[in-house]
């Protein structure tokens, strides 16, 4: 596939980009995302309620910072996250590998089919554009389609990279506000404002983020009210999805 | 052979099927397929600037959307040319999915596929395409002043120019003492079958095979379209006809888009999908046809004697010319009729327009043809002060001048000779059901009255059953069952009754134990299709031909067990017996048994086949070498040329002058098609055809704006006629035999539908006193005639010019 659209990204954005704690939160459904030890990010994984452990260990904190790279840009994350392009859906893994200054490289697999894509922004950071190929179930789902998500999440993806960080909930923005709550639940999606995150959360109160208790307390806060607001949205598009058939 | 059912009222053997909801139509299958819906260009000309599916991704159950960016290989070409032609010199068919520009309102845009119809339907309504328009050609005026074009390198907006001449017709007028010239038209019209398209398709993954259920004509065209297009072997392609509920042509096209696109999505998905077409999309993407205007030169002499004729005519082709130019040929070719033409010239140009493509549409261009001739006839028999009856019965054709060559080329690339006709005697007939001689003083009776009433009668001929092939597969079952397929498709017409009767009749069966599949390529690969009025005489002789070889073979295998010679045997009631000794014979299901030598029994009556069971000659083969297994047989027939049928259509009418009504008082029918294989079926085709006939002729028409809208397109704005605006014909049959087959048959299936806006016009004419030279009228239009010309009474000509 091969598609080209405009972006419109706040500066600070590119640069949250390159953290794998704010990829991990704004990437629409996103599970979890690893630092590949031995490239420019220091290894560490970073999951969606923003957990993080060394090397991959649950539970094990790691020094605030470790997963940013050593200011040299993104290194190589492993990307986990639960993918949802129209009808398909399924969990999906790989790797997000800087190319250059401008540009990314995602490669994996999963249920939802293999891709092996470049991102690249021009250098204005004014446009993005994607190529590469996509085999599997998503080859199926039409190029018109693909383009149509890959828009959407960038957009998503770069709005939320240029949020300050307490409003960002890691599985609000970008996920689609009319995905059932039992797809959802079947998937293992989750998102951070439901109550079932929030023990993972406090887990985490031995990790960095327990310094600034009370921004994880907005936080948290935050999520809630973005959660809340995403049942509103699924309640909402059911009611008018059954008004217009029985219409 | 003891003919039994051939020629009987057999009552059809789907009609307990279909009368009772056990058809099994395209829609009643793939329940649980993914469902196809269209995104449609609403404009008749434009470029397309982008496809923007961002909403549509919302729409819970969407499974994918294509569009002409992910059409892989030869689906990203257009649309096979289906019927190259030398003087189709600007061939264009469509893409699958309009590539960057769309040509008609209607034209498909973007496949959306997904959980359900509704959901399909959702998600097309969200997608944007942003169109640049383009300034579009409405009608044939507008294609022939070209001031804009269709496809911007068909210069002129001409597809083809096309001429054929029998002597030197422009010689022949300059010398006639009496010329008239007139311009005639019909409208665009379609023929709106019951049931639209619709297509389901499987990909079996396990095996490899497409299997494809389409409401088409031809299903061994679709196969091959799609085997091809999608680069698939024709093995691994099966295409099932179901019951369709009537096809007029429309469904002969192939493959339509949908027929493609729908396969190729259930492959690359490797689920069920199925696309059932609504009535808005018959409107705007099944074809169209009808829409020509003519230009007529006449010479003849003070009797009313053609000396000879040239017709120049343009025929709106619509977007795209998959079907080539075999419309407008049809029309040249089949205008002279059943009259005697010495010197005859026509010429026409078939040109593009921004409406939908136009492919045949039961007629196929013969009621356009046949208007032309008929009105011209008329305009003839005016000019002279003669009856219009007697200056046809002076130009007809007389038997001893068959076979009659008009040294043309027919549809068919075959020469156009009439093989056999009784036109003087079907026109006595007819005069005599209407009461032609009579009617002037049942009209003068009426005028009395304040009623208007006129007569009006119109002659045809139809060339039918065109090649170049079919063929017949006859297998008579070890339980006596006559399993008989043939490939082409049926669409109501009967077929399983028919060619039942005619394979009845040939084995010497009861027709209720014959069972005939059509339009299955499991069951019969090679085959052509169903149209032009060519089933019963194509697969009719195949089968009976398929049915002559097993009757031959089980006449030889009954002969050895009964020890009696092949010449003393006969077939009767499904036993195989000795002439003059009922009770010395073997029944067909035995006859079936031992023509299958077995080593293993699977019944009581089959013990008799295996190998131990009698004494066998030990230097014979069980299987001899120029012998196969089994009592069947497969045969195939294909013509020479094409056989004609021919008819003549007598109305009476009467006109309101108040509001322009016009109501058919009486119609009578003069009909001749060969022998009849079941006088019923053969008067529903007619009384069918006539039907359509007079939608045609006071009804229906497509209305396009000037920007290409069509205007009409639903059932609400687009008039058909009801029951009580369609005349029960009278109708009498000739049965003049064809010497081209072996049956001697002729085609029927579009003969009721051809002379009827002639006969119509001419009715029209005489009873209001204003021309009719443009079908269809409707009450307004006549309203208006009849307002512009006072008190209207006598026959008149407005458009014809007459030199002397």
């Amino acid at each position: 596939m091969r598609t080209t659209f405009p972006i419109d990204a706040a500066p600070e954005a590119w640069a949250r980009l390159a953290d794998p704690e704010v990829l991990a939160a704004i990437l629409p459904g996103c599970r979890s995302v690893t630092s590949v030890p031995g490239t420019a990010g220091a290894a560490g994984v970073v999951e969606t309620d923003g957990a993080r452990r060394a090397g991959g260990g649950p539970g094990t904190a790691v020094p605030a910072g470790a997963g940013r790279g050593d200011g040299t840009g993104l290194g190589t994350l492993q990307v986990v996250v639960d993918l949802s392009v129209a009808s398909l859906r399924g969990l999906w893994a790989g790797t997000v590998r800087r190319v250059d200054d401008d540009a990314v490289r995602i490669e994996g697999s999963g249920e939802p089919g293999a891709v092996d894509l470049v991102v690249r922004a021009d250098p204005h950071r004014t446009r993005l554009t994607v190529e590469g190929t996509i085999e599997g179930p998503l080859a199926t789902v039409g190029a018109a389609v693909l383009a149509a998500a890959v828009h959407r999440m960038a957009k998503d993806v770069l709005r939320a990279a240029g949020t300050p960080l307490p409003s960002v909930p890691s599985r609000g923005d970008g996920f689609r506000s009319d995905e059932p709550e039992a797809v959802r639940a079947a998937s293992g999606t989750q998102d951070l404002g439901r109550s079932s995150t929030e023990p993972r959360a406090s887990q985490g109160s031995a990790g960095p983020d327990d310094k600034a208790g009370s921004a994880g307390r907005r936080r948290r806060a935050v999520a809630r009210v973005a959660a809340a607001a995403g049942v509103v949205a699924v309640v909402i598009s059911r009611w008018r999805r059954s008004r217009r058939r029985s219409g | 052979m003891t003919t039994q059912w051939f020629g009987e009222r057999v009552e059809r053997h789907e009609d307990q099927r279909l009368l009772t909801g056990a058809g099994r139509f395209l829609d009643d299958a793939g329940h649980d397929a993914l469902a196809a819906a269209f995104v449609r260009s609403p404009h008749a000309h434009a470029r397309i600037t982008g496809i923007d599916v961002a909403d549509a991704i919302d729409v819970d159950g969407l499974v994918a959307v294509y569009t002409w960016d992910d059409l892989p290989g030869r689906l990203a070409d257009p649309l096979p040319l289906l019927i190259p032609h030398p003087d189709l010199t600007e061939p264009r068919t469509q893409f699958a999915l309009a590539n960057g520009e769309v040509n008609h309102v209607g034209e498909a845009v973007a496949m959306v596929v997904a959980a359900d119809r509704y959901v399909a339907e959702d998600a097309a309504d969200r997608i944007v395409v942003d169109y640049e328009p383009l300034p579009p050609v409405v009608g044939i005026d507008a294609a022939r002043t070209a001031d804009r074009l269709v496809h911007p390198d068909v210069p002129g907006n001409v597809a083809a120019v096309t001429t054929q001449e029998l002597g030197d017709a422009r010689a022949a007028i300059a010398a006639a003492p009496r010329v008239l010239e007139l311009d005639l038209s019909i409208e665009r019209s379609l023929s709106s079958p019951l049931e639209g398209r619709g297509v389901h398709a499987r990909w079996d993954a396990d095996d490899g095979r497409l299997r494809i259920r389409t409401s088409t004509q031809t299903s061994t065209g679709v196969r091959a379209a799609v085997a091809n297009i999608l680069e698939l072997p024709d093995v691994a392609v099966e295409v099932v006809t179901p019951d369709v509920g009537g096809g007029f042509g429309t469904k002969v096209v192939h493959p339509y888009p949908e027929e493609v696109l729908v396969p190729w999505a259930a492959r690359l998905l490797g689920r069920e999908v199925k696309w059932v077409e609504d009535r808005y999309e018959h409107f705007v993407s099944a074809t169209h046809e009808r829409g020509q205007q003519h230009h007529v030169r006449v010479g003849f002499d003070d009797d009313g004697t053609i000396l000879g004729m040239e017709v120049e005519f343009w025929h709106d082709t619509g977007a795209y010319s998959p079907y080539g130019i075999v419309l407008p040929i049809i029309t040249a070719t089949q205008l002279p009729g059943p009259y005697r033409h010495r010197h005859y010239r026509v010429m026409f140009t078939s040109l593009y327009t921004n409406t939908v493509t136009v492919t045949p549409y039961r007629g196929a261009g013969r009621p356009q043809g046949c208007f032309v001739m008929e009105r011209t006839i008329d305009r003839i028999a005016e000019h002279l002060g003669l009856d219009r009856t007697d200056v046809r019965a002076r130009n007809l054709i007389q038997p001893d001048e068959f076979p009659y060559d008009f040294d043309m080329t027919f549809q068919d690339g075959r020469p156009l000779i009439y093989d056999s006709g009784e036109y003087p005697a079907s026109l006595e007939r007819l005069k005599q059901m209407i009461g032609w001689d009579a009617f002037a003083a049942e009209q003068a009776a009426a005028r009395g009255e304040g009623r208007r009433l006129g007569i009006g009668l119109a002659c045809y001929v139809e060339g039918t059953g065109v090649g170049p092939y079919e063929g017949g597969h006859v297998h008579v079952e070890t339980n006596g069952r006559v399993m008989v397929a043939t490939g082409l498709t049926s669409q109501g017409q009967g077929h399983e009754t028919v060619f039942a009767q005619i394979v009845a009749d040939e084995l010497g069966v009861d027709v209720a134990d014959v069972h005939v599949t059509t339009g299955d390529t499991r069951r019969f690969p090679y085959a052509v299709g169903t149209y032009a009025s060519r089933a019963a005489v194509m697969s009719g002789n195949a089968v009976a031909l398929a049915a002559r070889a097993v009757r031959a073979k089980a006449i030889r295998i009954a002969a050895e067990a009964l020890e009696a010679a092949p010449t003393d045997l006969d077939i009767v009631g499904g036993v195989v017996q000795v002439r003059g000794t009922p009770a010395r014979g073997i029944p067909l299901s035995q006859v079936a048994v031992l023509s299958n030598p077995l080593r293993y029994s699977f019944s009581k009556e089959a013990q008799a086949a295996t190998q131990f069971a009698t004494p066998a000659d030990p230097d014979v083969a069980p299987v001899p070498e120029d012998d196969e297994p089994g009592l069947e047989a497969r045969d195939y027939y294909s013509p020479v040329r094409s056989t004609f049928a021919s008819g003549m259509h007598a109305a009476v009418v009467e006109v309101d002058a108040a509001t322009g009504a016009v109501a058919v008082v009486r119609y009578a029918v003069v009909h001749d098609c060969g022998p009849l294989i079941n006088p019923m079926i053969v008067e529903g085709q007619i009384q069918g055809g006539v039907a359509q006939g007079v939608a045609g002729a006071l009804l229906e028409r497509l209305a396009y704006d000037e920007a290409g809208n069509l205007c009409n397109a639903s059932f609400m704005d687009f008039l058909m006629p009801y029951l009580s605006e369609v005349p029960v014909p009278d109708i009498d049959h000739l049965e003049t035999p064809s010497p081209l087959n072996p049956l001697g048959i002729k085609g029927a299936g579009e003969a009721g539908v051809i002379p009827v806006s002639a006969c119509l016009a001419a009715a029209i004419e005489d009873a209001a006193g204003v021309p009719v030279d443009h079908m269809p009228i409707s009450p307004p239009e006549l309203w208006a005639k009849l307002g512009s010309r006072g008190t209207h009474l006598g026959a008149g000509s407005g458009t014809a010019e007459a030199t002397a």
